[in-house]
């Protein structure tokens, strides 16, 4: 009988055609044309033999199995939330160092260890956009990402996305926190294409269904100047041509980020044991943000020192902070406008953060390193080891502070060495030199 | 003997009604001139003064004839491959064709005289009885789908409902085999008289189904998905309250630990592009109340509730997990062909 069929069968092909759906349209594009639906380079589970590339089942598993049997991870055998072929996320996990098995991105996002395939890697911020080398340690997975020093928390997280179910309606118990930002039907392979913000990985936690592909020309126009990438003559994301070209190719990621992290969320940090700061990227806030920029000099390094800077410039947060990680403090990014830090900002900051009066100098110099690739440390070192800002404080015209006084109001001791008074007591989102108590001029500091 | 016994069989109909002669399926003696009666020349007398098993007169291909042997449904293909096509327009039926499992066990059921016993499973996938399972799949009977499952025998479990067969409500109430929709015990339904020979989105089967329940509540044999949990109850829990199993919302909720089933697909969201037609392609189940009208009508929540045959044919198919469509092509170069699951999740985001 078998024998027969097998002859017979080979008429099948010749029988067996698609016919025109008589029910609804359905949609492809979105999720076909997203990362992982991608029939050239989308999912693969290696236990998925015979599945199209891009197909659901190399994540789902409508049975909680396929053909009876339990695809690898064999380990998880347990049925999982949507379908999932493994755990989506374990809420018990509340900080780093994470494992393949606490998250499911997890398990394709690791390019050591990982289900797919052929393996893949997700490179820094720092080296995919911003036009840097690897790093020392190379970083390129996002499990990698998130095990470093600084990390978007993801239990954190889950717990404040869920945790507004008026806002996040759409976010659920069961839900990845991952999801907080990537819609995985959606999420496009930006780093495949670093300059086109319609191939954005991101969606608006309060527009999940949505790729969100605004570009920081679109919201800022002219006010974002993007950062320097290779060296001075190209502009980020990954070697604009130009500064226009810049900043219509760097996804808004002011608008995206204050999504969640506004001026009055509160959001609770695991890691750093307190809330998050608020950001005020407003024309009230920061002025890293929108708030207008007073002084005409402030040694501000290119591509910010035109001579006829926006009054309004904006930064976009990834200038800034990577995405996921980093091997610096608050996910500072190990590369900026252009070049290296040449030095790492690991030291952690305060338990009881941010300072207030009374609080002791921190001394701490470490974020100047960041500050130094967009603002000009002193001509010449005043105190100890660059980087050191006496003239941008006390020196340029515009200065803030007195050229000359009584140096112990504010620094440990008096001339003519004053020891440093730390870059984190008074430049922090929403900062201001309060901590300072009757010495403080109480304006904005960030 | 296929022929012989459609020379035989011609004169008279079988199935609804058994009209005309008795001897089209029965034997006295299975002995007439010194020659066994069994259509196959077997000597052994069959239950029932039967001359044929279930596969002797279910085997064949399928014509659309409206009377004699032509008209009794085909469910195993011989001598020919049968011709499948998604949505209709071939020569299988509403449950597929047993003809593909012959060339790998997940292409269908391994039913006893089609095929061999699964080589890889031995436990029917989903299977969450207390008792262990043992022996082979048949067509009828307590190892079976259709028929009485209290009686081993498959054609013993069958013994009358072949004269009491109806094809809609109300006659076809469940409460015997042969008023059991498609002679599946306690099913109800509304049964294409072609058995969707010919299908559209007017012309079809209509299958029953729930359109929510509670986890707790155990499948009803009622529905055609309570039908498929005799053997694959786990899958009926969509939430997860099999053995060993965790759930998460202990109910029926998303997030689904397994695709629903026996629960109304909603009109709105990711779902809101299956409007009307029915898509045979992708059949939907109704409520009983619903039965009969409006066919191809799926703006109800009422008419439009999942099934596992939403997905699967009960017999076989030429895809894996007897899917209707190559699910496992899909996306491919052409994301528009085996499209099935975006048939319903038409906007997944």
């Amino acid at each position: 009988m078998k024998a027969l069929r097998i002859t017979v069968s080979l008429l099948l092909p010749v029988v067996l055609f698609w016919s025109g759906a008589p029910g609804g349209t359905p949609v492809y594009a979105q999720y076909t044309s997203s990362a992982h639906g991608d029939s050239a380079n989308g999912v693969n589970r290696s236990a998925m033999t015979g599945y199209a590339r891009g197909n659901c089942a190399h994540c789902h598993e409508q049975h909680a199995s396929v053909d009876g049997l339990e695809p690898d991870p064999v380990a998880d055998a347990n049925p999982s939330p949507y379908e999932l072929f493994t755990l989506n996320f374990d809420s018990a996990v509340t900080t780093n160092t994470y494992q393949v098995q606490d998250d499911i991105c997890f398990r394709c996002h690791d390019g050591s260890n990982t289900v797919q395939d052929p393996a893949f890697q997700n490179k820094d911020y720092s080296e995919t956009f911003g036009c840097g080398t690897p790093a020392a340690t190379p970083v390129v997975d996002i499990l990698g990402a998130v095990n470093q020093l600084s990390y978007h928390n993801l239990y954190d997280i889950w717990t404040f996305v869920d945790g507004d179910d008026t806002t996040y309606p759409w976010f659920n118990s069961s839900t990845n926190p991952c999801s907080g930002c990537h819609n995985p039907h959606l999420a496009r392979r930006n780093n495949a294409n670093p300059r086109d913000v319609t191939f954005s990985a991101i969606s608006l936690p309060t527009d999940h269904t949505n790729l969100f592909t605004a570009s920081m020309n679109d919201t800022f126009g002219a006010n974002y100047e993007p950062p320097y990438c290779t060296n001075t003559t190209d502009r980020e994301p990954a070697s604009s041509a130009d500064a226009a070209t810049g900043r219509s190719s760097t996804v808004d990621y002011v608008t995206f980020c204050t999504d969640c992290h506004t001026s009055t969320n509160t959001i609770n940090s695991t890691p750093l044991g307190r809330n998050l700061l608020t950001i005020d990227w407003s024309a009230g806030g920061d002025k890293h943000g929108l708030r207008v920029t007073e002084g005409t000099n402030n040694a501000r390094l290119g591509p910010y020192s035109t001579a006829t800077p926006p009054t309004q410039g904006v930064l976009s947060c990834l200038d800034c902070h990577e995405p996921h990680g980093s091997p610096n403090i608050t996910l500072l990014r190990r590369r900026v406008n252009g070049g290296d830090l040449t030095g790492s900002i690991a030291t952690a900051l305060p338990a009881s953060f941010p300072p207030v009066t009374g609080d002791t100098n921190t001394q701490n110099k470490e974020l100047g390193y960041l500050c130094m690739r967009c603002h000009q440390e002193d001509a010449t070192t005043v105190n100890g080891p660059a980087p050191s800002w006496r003239d941008v404080h006390h020196n340029n015209t515009g200065r803030p502070y007195a050229a000359s006084g009584p140096c112990s109001q504010c620094h440990p001791n008096n001339s003519p060495t004053p020891l440093p008074i730390g870059c984190d007591m008074c430049h922090f989102h929403g900062a201001t030199d309060a901590w300072l108590g009757g010495n403080a001029l109480n304006i904005p500091t960030f | 003997m296929l022929l012989a016994m459609g020379t035989v069989i011609t004169e008279g109909i079988v199935h609804a009604g058994v009209s005309d002669k008795c001897s089209d399926c029965h034997t006295m003696h299975n002995s007439q001139g010194g020659q066994p009666m069994n259509f196959n020349s077997e000597a052994t007398p069959l239950p029932l003064l039967l001359r044929e098993t279930c596969l002797g007169c279910h085997t064949g291909v399928n014509t659309g004839a409206a009377s004699g042997f032509g008209a009794i449904p085909k469910v195993d293909s011989s001598p020919a491959a049968p011709t499948y096509i998604w949505g209709g327009g071939g020569n299988t039926l509403a449950g597929g064709n047993f003809w593909w499992v012959g060339f790998d066990d997940a292409l269908g059921h391994n039913v006893a005289g089609v095929d061999t016993p699964d080589s890889r499973l031995t436990t029917p996938p989903g299977w969450n009885q207390g008792a262990a399972w043992s022996g082979q799949l048949k067509c009828a009977g307590t190892n079976g789908c259709h028929g009485n499952t209290g009686v081993a025998d498959q054609i013993l479990a069958l013994e009358s409902a072949h004269h009491s067969n109806v094809s809609a409500p109300p006659d076809l109430d469940g409460t015997t085999i042969g008023t059991s929709y498609r002679f599946l015990s306690g099913a109800l339904g509304l049964e294409d008289p072609d058995w969707e020979y010919t299908l559209s989105s007017t012309d079809h089967n209509q299958y029953v189904g729930v359109v929510s329940r509670t986890e707790s509540n155990a499948a009803s044999p009622a529905t055609i998905s309570g039908q498929c949990a005799r053997c694959h109850g786990n899958y009926h829990n969509s939430s997860g309250s099999g053995v060993n199993e965790i759930s998460v919302n202990g109910d029926m909720a998303s997030p689904w630990l397994r695709h629903p089933t026996d629960y109304a697909m909603p009109l709105t969201g990711e779902f809101s592009g299956y409007l009307n037609p029915y898509n045979p392609k992708v059949p939907l189940g109704r409520l009983t109340t619903e039965l009969g009208a409006l066919p191809d009508d799926v703006s109800s929540v009422n008419r439009r509730v999942i099934v596992c045959v939403s997905c699967h044919v009960a017999h076989g198919s030429p895809y894996k997990s007897m899917l209707r469509w190559n699910y496992r092509a899909w996306p491919g170069a052409d994301p528009t062909l085996n499209n099935g699951c975006q048939l319903c999740h038409t906007a997944k985001g």
